[in-house]
């Protein structure tokens, strides 16, 4: 490194200051501005940068929206500039800017001189990094929010059908021994209304279990699992699904059966809310070690690319989010004639699923 | 015996639909002979669809299921602006049947439900609170072997 004499270290941080992407502000001891670089003049409205020019003390707080703190995004709780001491060296601030509105930056707020109360504070742009980071944390959120209410389902579907739908057995079987146990005609007719809503009841339990989570998923596979969903939907919506499989196995990895079954469930549910349909197709094949599963009808569809969703719109965000937590992809077309297919496609083999992600 | 009971509720709801100028009538039961917990609408006038055969109904679920459990009349005047928009998929006879007003009562034997009894109609706000009045009338206390019930303190209290 070459010693610089004063006059060219002058030279060279003044063109830093006039050049630099990033904006400067120099501080007073009163938090009047005594400089701003031409970085800082390009993101402030001109008639704030005019106001912030005429040395009013505290000017930042113009165009200042609050820093992230660990309990606030935005807050003025020990604001850095009235405790420098207390505060970290680079920390998130937001600022009113210029066309662009409210604006993340990244910040360095530094006391130049401890006699004077000089200042200065540096800006860096951060809105790409913080929207990157907003959508990865977005996606993991939800993920971990799927896992948690899958399991969740599965703890409280399973106390369901092995606990209160057992003891509930139990108590039919008891109340069909007493019917044998000589009594009169009143008694017996009322034993029969008590069995009839008991097995109600029964019915219900279990389809709460089944509802929450199909037992028989864990139990049986996918096929299984779907049979069953398909016979409670005629039951109960009078919704014919043609279903056809040609799975080589029956059973897979429990993550992408517990997927593809929520997919499948929540397309057809869609089809039968919107597409207002009495027949829907549900099919299931294993190509080159991938596991397709297609659900379509011939009912009235949507523009993929723009549509107000009648419902919450969390329903195909929820599928998307879903087949990517086992590295596999949603294709949905639709139109307004033909009817909609969902189609997904979930690789069986995660090593290929993650090297493929590598090479593309 | 049966043939009789058969052909008396077919034609008592054929008779209700006439007289209240309704566009469909369903009476749904627990089969009182085999399968005495399945509630199904076994009976229906001016239909549409014969989707209706294929539903089992789940108490509380759907407009016979509510009413059966709740054993309270269930009265919607217009589908369209009612709250239930949004999970009309959750009421398949007023969907397939293209009900847009209307209201069932539960039809009671030995103070227990036993049946749902629903008049309908396909354009909105026909099913007016006195047109339901009269639908209750109409079918009088006394329903085949079903009784109205009379209200108790309790369902005053509720609503």
């Amino acid at each position: 490194m070459t010693l610089l004499n004063n006059d060219q270290l002058t030279t060279m941080l003044h063109k830093l200051y006039d050049r630099t992407t990033e904006a400067m502000f120099f501080f007073g001891a009163n938090g009047e501005i005594l400089s701003m670089n031409e970085a800082a003049k390009q993101i402030m409205e001109p008639a704030l940068y005019e106001k912030m020019l005429q040395g009013e003390a505290d000017a930042m707080c113009l165009t200042c929206r609050g820093f992230t703190s660990e309990d606030e995004q935005m807050t003025c709780v020990s604001c850095f500039m009235e405790k420098p001491q207390q505060t970290l060296s680079s920390f998130q601030l937001y600022l009113e800017t210029k066309d662009l509105g409210l604006q993340p930056y990244s910040a360095t707020y530094q006391v130049l001189d401890e006699e004077t109360y000089m200042s200065v504070l540096m800006l860096r742009n951060l809105t790409r990094q913080t929207q990157t980071s907003e959508v990865l944390h977005q996606k993991l959120r939800m993920q971990q929010v799927i896992l948690a209410q899958e399991n969740e389902r599965k703890r409280i579907s399973r106390e369901l059908h092995d606990s209160v739908a057992q003891e509930m057995l139990s108590s039919l079987v008891d109340l069909r021994v007493l019917k044998y146990m000589g009594m009169n005609d009143k008694a017996l007719e009322k034993l029969r209304q008590t069995e009839g809503s008991l097995m109600r009841l029964l019915d219900e339990i279990r389809h709460l279990s089944v509802e929450l989570r199909p037992a028989v998923l864990d139990d049986f596979g996918l096929e299984a699992a779907f049979r069953t969903h398909i016979k409670n939907l005629e039951k109960n919506y009078g919704l014919y699904v043609h279903f056809e499989s040609d799975l080589k196995e029956s059973r897979y990895e429990g993550a992408i059966e517990t997927v593809a079954y929520r997919i499948g469930q929540e397309a057809i549910l869609n089809s039968m809310k919107y597409a207002q349909v009495e027949d829907v197709f549900l099919t299931l094949n294993e190509v080159d070690g991938q596991l397709h599963i297609k659900v379509f009808d011939e009912g009235v569809g949507f523009d993929v690319n723009d549509f107000t969703p009648q419902g919450t719109g969390l329903g195909l965000y929820g599928m998307k989010e879903r087949v990517e937590l086992v590295g596999g992809n949603l294709t949905i077309i639709s139109s307004q004639q033909e009817g909609t297919t969902v189609q997904a496609t979930i690789p069986l083999k995660k090593e290929r699923a993650t090297s493929e992600n590598h090479n593309s | 015996m049966t043939g009789q009971v058969n052909s008396n509720f077919q034609l008592a709801i054929d008779e209700l639909k006439e007289t209240l100028h309704a566009d469909f009538i369903g009476l749904a039961l627990v089969d009182l002979k085999k399968y005495h917990h399945e509630l199904k609408w076994r009976y229906v006038t001016g239909n549409i669809s014969l989707r209706y055969r294929r539903i089992v109904l789940q108490s509380g679920k759907g407009v016979a299921g509510i009413v059966f459990k709740t054993g309270k009349p269930m009265k919607i005047e217009n589908v369209d602006t009612n709250v239930m928009d949004g999970d009309l998929y959750n009421y398949p006879i007023v969907v397939f049947e293209k009900l847009k007003s209307f209201g069932a009562i539960p039809l009671f034997r030995d103070d227990h439900v036993q049946g749902v009894l629903l008049i309908g109609y396909r354009e909105v706000d026909r099913l007016t609170a006195d047109k339901f009045e009269q639908f209750k009338h109409a079918v009088g206390p006394q329903f085949g072997p079903f009784h109205m019930k009379e209200r108790l303190k309790d369902d005053f209290i509720e609503q």
